[in-house]
């Protein structure tokens, strides 16, 4: 185990009422690595990332966070470790303003200034309430709010939900900047198998609660069938 | 005096209502509880503060601790610090019960909860300061002063500017603190605020342990103006529970406003009521002024109540079908005729008291076991049967099985006309409702004496049918057994057709109402017409049980204590203690009643037991809603030997990964599972 | 053939945001229409607002009269039911229980009733039927939460067809069944197709819609980016884009 593994999952299961919704999960994530897990409606992503970040307990195997093992059932403590979590409802605070919203992640105007560095679009917005905002915005200042603590370890869960592709490819860019130049690790959940594998360094695909493939994003660009035929059901001849 | 004056003597009140509606709103943002005892709790640091400064103890509310002697009597100051430890212990105790063994139980649960901790501390004050209205020293300037020609003490200035300084200061504090805005967002999303770092158990403590002794320090200060005793303090909870409701459990100015304002309007109509003729035999409408304004509150802002975004909610607890045969109703109802026959005195009329209480519990059954609606004013129902029953029987010399049937129908009707409103809300904010209801009709209606005799009590005639008398007394001293026999077969026939419902279409309709009110709807189930049903049914039950603990009482004399606010939380926690989502539930819960025959033994055996008998109730009702409100009855169905085996052998899962769509619970918000308006 | 189910400019707005944006659609008696469309596309808030569960504009007509001013329980017994995504079974209850429940109409005085007689005459053959259909014979007298996902959802579908709807939506009946099962529920549906009933069939996934269905309709940003036979949508080049985010 090198101090480089941010995030590590090892033989991962974990569920709901005993059931389990995801199987054997073996999954790392290093420090200045952008990681994504792709996979069709109820693989498990989600259940993977809620597991990660202490909302559901695992039935089995571990979650190691910098190289330690985390408690289960105490988000907030994970949160202070350094995990920082984007959840698929963004998480916001709507009745609260954008700019509050900002001052729950950190005391630190500096970090505040800093990270709306990132996103030129966001100080123009601080004084509207988070519930105003469109998904676009919202999803920004979700992101921004997440980077504001400084995570060792940021997920971010269904980036695209609902957004137009323009949106999401400059959320991608910010994304990878904050990975490039502060070396956090990112791990990103993506419906969009094109815009995630480009702009991540390696992936996983997870069908039926278990990782059926893994690789850089590079080999499973020409991975496409196997990924599509998880995605789409038969659409795959189609497009093949 | 002026109008101005009494408006301003009202603020007073006003000013308790306010501090404990602060208190109930902290704590809503903070943990998502509507905390029912806050009235309790205030009261029980005033009188913490009062024995501090007339003994110099320290006498907490705990049954067997002693009391600690501090010397001479304390001064203020001292005594306000001590008497403030204690409401910031008190408040962190119930944070813990409620983020520990409660966390995830159903608003339900919680709510019974506090109603167990109202009843403990209510019953405990009563036992260790006794009933009687102690007078607490002035800690403020009564001085009068003259503002625009009124006279008026300066205490309610000061008073009123202390609570709106409070609120000020609170709205400020959820407006530019972090702390503030962190309670706020994590009343939104739990979660997300959690993955910033902030402790969603911490914020929680925080507003417990703040709203208590905010809650206390203006008790404290009002103490000396409204007088203290066990009931009428913690009753300021109903008032404070409207002002809360009126500010959407939101705005702390809006609710101080309220608050204020309900002090005043009471203390206005009670002029009216000297000033105008008519309104003379209106004695009770300045108790009946918080209903009012929670009526109101509820059509102008019902709709936009709002839920919270808490981490999960467990299910109801689970109404077990009983099975197509009626042999045990058959043998229950054998050994309730033998035990009739067998027993005399005191035990007969404990008898009597368990089977009528029985009825009473069943008709929780229906109402809140089947269809997840909590009444808190279900003895107001059976109050509305007794009365009617003298109106008719007394008053028109209707005869005896009509008189009790129409009167029961009466109750129904009430039961109906309550439902149309109550339709609007659901959970907590039915039982705020149903709260006020119950203080509302129990001083507006039950102590008018135009219409129920006032404190001498109404009388009925003695029931006869051909001949045959069915009247309660003997002549020569004790109970008859006619009597028994009767409320025993009203008894049975009530049971049974409550599980016939179970088994029933309706029956099902209505557990899927409780299940779940989308998916009820989606199933072409009209939600609406469930609950009403279900209202009217339940209060015909406890109509018809108020009928028969009118013929029971003294030989026909009743009277408004045994209908009032308090007679219903008892009620409330027989049933929910016996269990409150089965018949046997119901039973049990009229053996355990208050004057039952379990209740009876105890007096009997232990020494000085009926003191503690509703300190006991009040801890049974915390442990039930820790035990996902099942009951006795639960706990034993449960524990059947077949349902044992059964929950051993596993029921056999598939295993492949088909189950990965699944919603996450911890996921599923009020919000999500929400309902049909 | 009349159109049995005919939705015209059905708009949904949450705070200021369009969920739907005018959707005209039509489903005709025996037919499997789907709608699909990426994750928040506005497929759930369209069947809320068809079922009356969500506000919104536009018309909803049933077999001809309008369902507009209808609550949800009564376009249920109009003849419109529906399935949730989420499933929402009743987990008090035994699935025949959650079967009968939505097969049994109530009357004001069937409390009345049932209070002496509860269990008079009924026949519970479309109960029977629905459970035979649906393969669900073994596992009648389980609650819900004794059951798997895949299984829930077949009960969940059962308790929309039970009631012999003209019209059933089903919102995402294939989630978390595996390509076994997805094929199973797909020979069912179109057998409840084949005896008249319509079906509306929601999904993200396009594997079952593609494959029973002889309509789609596709939304992006809750506007209709495409519809028309299977076959034709399916090599919609603006769908592929929808969906996989290429530039096609």
């Amino acid at each position: 185990m090198t101090t480089a593994d941010a995030l590590t999952l090892r033989n991962l299961t974990a569920g709901y009422n005993g059931i389990a919704a995801i199987r054997d999960v073996d999954l790392v994530v290093h420090a200045g690595e952008l990681v994504t897990l792709l996979g069709p409606n109820g693989a498990g992503k989600t259940t993977t990332l809620l597991t990660v970040c202490g909302v559901v307990s695992p039935m089995h195997g571990e979650v190691l966070l910098g190289g330690q093992r985390v408690p289960a059932g105490r988000p907030h403590v994970l949160a202070r470790r350094g995990l920082g979590h984007v959840p698929e409802n963004r998480g916001l605070f709507f009745e609260l303003t954008a700019a509050q919203n900002m001052r729950l992640a950190t005391k630190s105007k500096v970090e505040v200034d800093r990270v709306l560095e990132l996103f030129p679009a966001l100080p123009a917005l601080m004084g509207r309430r988070a519930g105003v905002l469109s998904g676009g915005e919202q999803q920004m200042l979700a992101i921004a709010r997440a980077l504001a603590r400084r995570p060792r370890v940021l997920m971010v869960d269904e980036l695209s939900l609902g957004l137009a592709p323009l949106v999401v490819q400059s959320l991608l860019a910010s994304l990878r900047n904050a990975v490039d130049d502060d070396g956090i690790a990112v791990l990103l959940i993506e419906q969009h198998i094109e815009l995630a594998l480009g702009a991540a360094d390696r992936a996983y695909v997870l069908n039926h609660g278990r990782i059926a493939l893994e690789g850089s994003a590079e080999s499973l660009k020409n991975e496409r069938a196997l990924i599509e035929s998880s995605y789409l059901g038969d659409l795959d001849e189609v497009v093949s | 005096m002026t109008y101005v004056q009494f408006a301003i003597l009202g603020l007073g009140a006003g000013a308790i209502y306010a501090a404990v509606a602060l208190g109930v709103l902290l704590v809503h943002r903070g943990s998502g509880v509507v905390n029912f005892a806050y009235g309790a709790m205030a009261m029980s640091v005033v009188y913490v503060y009062a024995i501090l400064r007339s003994d110099g103890n320290l006498n907490v509310p705990i049954v067997g601790a002693p009391v600690m002697h501090l010397g001479a009597p304390l001064g203020f100051w001292p005594a306000t610090l001590i008497a403030l430890a204690y409401a910031a212990v008190l408040g962190f105790l119930c944070h813990l019960l409620m983020s520990g063994p409660l966390r995830n139980a159903t608003t339900l649960a919680r709510v019974i909860a506090t109603v167990g901790i109202m009843t403990y501390l209510q019953a405990t004050a009563a036992l260790r300061y006794g009933t009687l209205s102690t007078s607490v020293p002035a800690a403020i300037p009564q001085a009068i002063i003259e503002i625009s020609g009124a006279r008026v003490p300066r205490d309610r200035i000061i008073l009123t500017a202390v609570v709106i300084g409070i609120a000020l200061a609170l709205a400020a504090l959820f407006k530019l603190t972090r702390v503030g805005l962190a309670i706020r967002g994590a009343a939104e999303n739990e979660h997300a605020a959690a993955y910033l770092g902030w402790s969603p158990v911490r914020l929680s403590a925080l507003t417990w342990v703040g709203g208590t002794v905010l809650a206390g320090v203006i008790a404290i200060l009002v103490a000396p103006i409204t007088s203290l005793d066990p009931t009428i303090f913690t009753l300021f909870v109903i008032p404070a529970l409207g002002a809360a409701l009126l500010a959407r459990f939101r705005s702390f100015v809006v609710c101080v406003a309220a608050g204020l304002g309900i002090g005043m309007l009471q203390s206005v109509v009670t002029k009216l009521s000297v000033d105008f003729g008519f309104m003379r035999n209106l004695t009770g409408l300045r108790e009946g002024v918080p209903f009012i304004v929670i009526v109101i509150a509820l059509v102008a802002v019902g709709a936009s109540l709002p839920g919270r975004g808490a981490m999960a909610e467990k299910r109801p607890p689970p109404a077990p079908s009983t099975v197509a045969t009626f042999k045990i109703p058959a043998i229950v109802s054998a050994l309730g005729l033998v035990a009739i026959i067998a027993t005399s005195g005191g035990w007969r009329y404990a008898l009597m008291t368990s089977m009528v209480t029985a009825l009473l519990c069943l008709s929780l059954v229906v109402l809140t076991g089947f269809v997840g609606q909590i009444s808190l004013a279900q003895m107001t129902f059976a109050g509305m049967g007794g009365f009617m029953l003298s109106k008719f029987a007394e008053g028109m010399g209707i005869p005896f099985p009509i008189a009790p049937l129409l009167a029961a129908l009466a109750a129904a009707a009430v039961g109906f006309v309550v439902a149309l409103p109550a339709l609007r809300v659901r959970g907590v904010h039915l039982a705020i409702v149903t709260l006020a209801l119950a203080q509302g009709v129990e001083e507006f209606v039950f102590k008018n004496p135009h219409f129920s005799g006032g404190f001498s009590g109404t009388h009925v005639p003695a029931p006869k049918l051909f001949g045959l008398d069915l009247s309660v007394n003997a002549k020569g001293g004790g109970f008859r057994i006619a009597f028994g026999v009767m409320v025993l077969i009203v008894l049975t026939l009530v049971a049974v057709a409550v599980i016939n419902l179970r088994r029933s279409d309706t029956g099902r309709a209505m557990l899927a109402v409780r299940a779940n009110e989308r998916a009820a709807a989606a199933a072409g189930i009209s939600v609406v017409g469930i609950k009403i049903t279900a209202f009217t049914l339940s209060a015909f039950i406890a109509g018809l049980a108020g009928t028969l603990l009118a013929y029971q009482q003294s030989g026909g004399n009743l009277s408004f204590e045994s209908f009032g606010v308090f007679a219903s939380l008892a009620l409330l926690t027989s049933a929910f203690i016996g269990g409150i989502t089965t018949v046997s539930g119901g039973i049990i819960g009229g053996v355990l009643a208050s004057g039952g025959l379990l209740s009876f033994a105890a007096t009997k055996w232990i020494t000085g037991y009926s003191r503690y008998e509703l300190i006991v109730g009040g801890l049974g009702l915390i442990v039930v809603a820790i035990r996902q409100p099942i009951g006795v009855a639960g706990e034993i169905i449960m524990n059947l030997p077949k349902n044992r085996r059964a929950r051993r052998a596993e029921p056999p899962r598939r295993t492949s990964a088909s189950a990965a769509g699944a919603r996450p619970a911890v996921l599923q918000t009020p919000e999500l599972q929400g309902g049909v308006k | 053939m009349t159109a049995v189910l005919e939705i015209e400019a059905l708009t949904v707005t949450y705070g200021g945001v369009r969920a739907v944006a005018g959707l005209d659609l039509t489903v005709e008696p025996g037919e499997i229409v789907g709608l699909i469309g990426p994750n928040g596309a506005g497929k759930t808030s369209a069947v809320d607002a068809i079922s009356g569960f969500t506000p919104s504009g536009g018309n909803v007509r049933l077999a001809g009269s309008s369902l507009n001013r209808l609550k949800p329980h009564q376009r249920i017994r109009a003849g419109l039911a529906r399935s949730f995504q989420s499933l929402e079974l009743f987990d008090d209850l035994s699935v025949r229980d959650n079967l009968r429940v939505a097969s049994r109409r109530l009357r004001w005085w069937s409390a009345l009733v049932d209070l002496v007689r509860p269990n008079r005459g009924h026949d519970d053959e479309h109960v029977d039927n629905a459970l035979r259909t649906l393969g669900l014979d073994d596992v009648a007298d389980r609650l819900p939460s004794e059951l798997s996902h895949g299984v829930r959802n077949l009960v969940s579908v059962a308790r929309a067809v039970v009631s012999q709807p003209k019209v059933v939506l089903l919102d995402e009946p294939g989630a978390g069944l595996d390509s076994d099962e997805t094929e199973a529920l797909g020979a069912r549906l179109r057998r409840f197709a084949d005896e008249g009933t319509a079906i509306l069939l929601i999904d993200h996934d396009m594997g079952l819609v593609m494959s029973i269905c002889d309509r789609v309709y596709v939304l992006d940003f809750g506007q209709l980016i495409a519809s028309g036979p299977t076959e034709q949508v399916r090599n919609d080049p603006r769908v592929l884009h929808a969906y996989l985010g290429e530039d096609a």
